[in-house]
């Protein structure tokens, strides 16, 4: 794992690139390709997900939530300063096609407390999928201070607070982006 | 002027508004009214005219929209005619004295959110699609939705008017995607009254 890289703006959050040994992330994509993703479509999004892989019978997917939940969740305790409640996180796979995207929203909803997306493929920057996170005044996004982009065994973590304002842009290509994502809750 | 065919039928449309509601598992209700070939060939001419001539001014609050409107006087006045005023009191089964227009235009990555900080039940959206062929694909489309699940779009076709009672609905217009190359979509709002808003 390479080091964590903290970012203070527009909101706190950081980014680990190469999370797991890659011969293991790979082994997650392909474990990820044999779950169901529903189509989720509203005024807000448009991508697939899959269930909470918490409930999943795969054991590759099992092993990654067990670990991410507990040993993981435990180092990004004394990094973030935040904390978790260990063992109990919200996990789902997503998948973006072209013109897929998530317009801007904050996540907060009682007891999220980090957010993670883990990216499990990449896209340029022509490509799209980035992950936006906006400058806000007064508890509304303003304008668009950093993109991310999706890139194979990267995570992001973020802090969930009136001001996380993001939004996936749209993916512009026949490009998947796919990823895990979800949320670690406050004990 | 308002088609005549929809004169003739005045009767039938309103049979039809108070009728459709849209029967799901939940028990929910959708009144509206789809009148396609509303204006009649050198009117629906005439709103396009103006449209072409309006000023479209971007508004953007990331949190519920992304769009441009338009709004003239010239534009309102095409829509307060003795003739379009009395249609409308005759469908709404109310009498309406004016209408307000206001022009949007919905370019790549424009949409609205639902809005849920303005109780409009009881109010009227009267929507004139002023599009040339646009593809659903392309996003644009506007969706009611009930709260229980269920979703209710509107067609889209150009010189439609589409009528709907706000009854626990409430309305948002989908992202418009790439797909949509530099397209727009153009919708004409007539709210009853002065007052302004879209969905």
């Amino acid at each position: 794992m390479d080091k964590f890289v903290f970012f203070s703006k527009p909101f706190p959050h950081w980014k680990f690139d190469n999370f797991l040994p890659e011969k293991k992330a790979v082994q997650l994509l392909t474990a990820l390709s044999k779950e169901i993703f529903d189509l989720k479509d509203s005024d807000l999004f448009t991508f697939f997900q899959t269930n909470d892989l918490k409930t999943t019978e795969n054991n590759v997917i099992q092993e990654f939530v067990t670990f991410f939940s507990t040993v993981f969740a435990k180092k990004l305790e004394s990094v973030t300063g935040t904390g978790i409640k260990l063992g109990s996180v919200d996990i789902s796979g997503t998948k973006y096609c072209n013109t897929h995207h998530l317009l801007p929203h904050d996540d907060q909803l009682e007891g999220r407390k980090l957010a993670f997306i883990y990216y499990l493929s990449t896209l340029n920057n022509t490509e799209g999928g980035a992950l936006a996170l906006y400058n806000s005044k007064n508890n509304n996004p303003t304008e668009v201070s950093e993109r991310i982009q999706p890139q194979f065994n990267r995570l992001v973590i973020f802090k969930v607070t009136s001001k996380s304002f993001h939004e996936v842009e749209e993916v512009l290509t026949g490009k998947l982006r796919i990823a895990l994502s979800g949320w670690f809750h406050g004990k | 002027m308002v088609n005549k065919a929809y004169w003739s039928k005045l009767e039938l449309v309103k049979a039809s508004f108070d009728k459709s509601k849209t029967e799901v598992s939940s028990g929910s209700t959708f009144f509206q009214v789809t009148l396609h070939d509303f204006f009649s060939v050198q009117d629906y001419a005439k709103i396009k005219q103006e449209l072409h001539q309006l000023k479209f001014k971007p508004e953007k609050n990331p949190l519920t929209h992304s769009y441009s409107v338009g709004k003239s006087p010239a534009l309102t006045k095409l829509f307060n005619t003795k003739s379009i005023l009395e249609f409308i009191s005759g469908v709404v089964r109310k009498s309406v004295k004016s209408v307000t227009a206001a022009a949007y235009s919905f370019s790549g990555r424009d949409y609205t959110i639902l809005n849920d900080s303005k109780n409009r039940d009881n109010t009227y959206d009267l929507i004139l699609d002023c599009t040339e062929g646009w593809d659903t694909s392309w996003g644009g489309s506007v969706i009611y939705v009930d709260g229980k699940g269920n979703y209710f779009p509107i067609p889209l076709k150009p010189n439609t008017l589409t009528i709907v009672k706000r009854s626990g609905i409430k309305g948002f217009v989908k992202y418009l995607n790439n797909f949509a190359g530099t397209k727009n979509r153009v919708i004409v709002s007539l709210v009853i009254g002065p007052k302004q808003k879209l969905l």
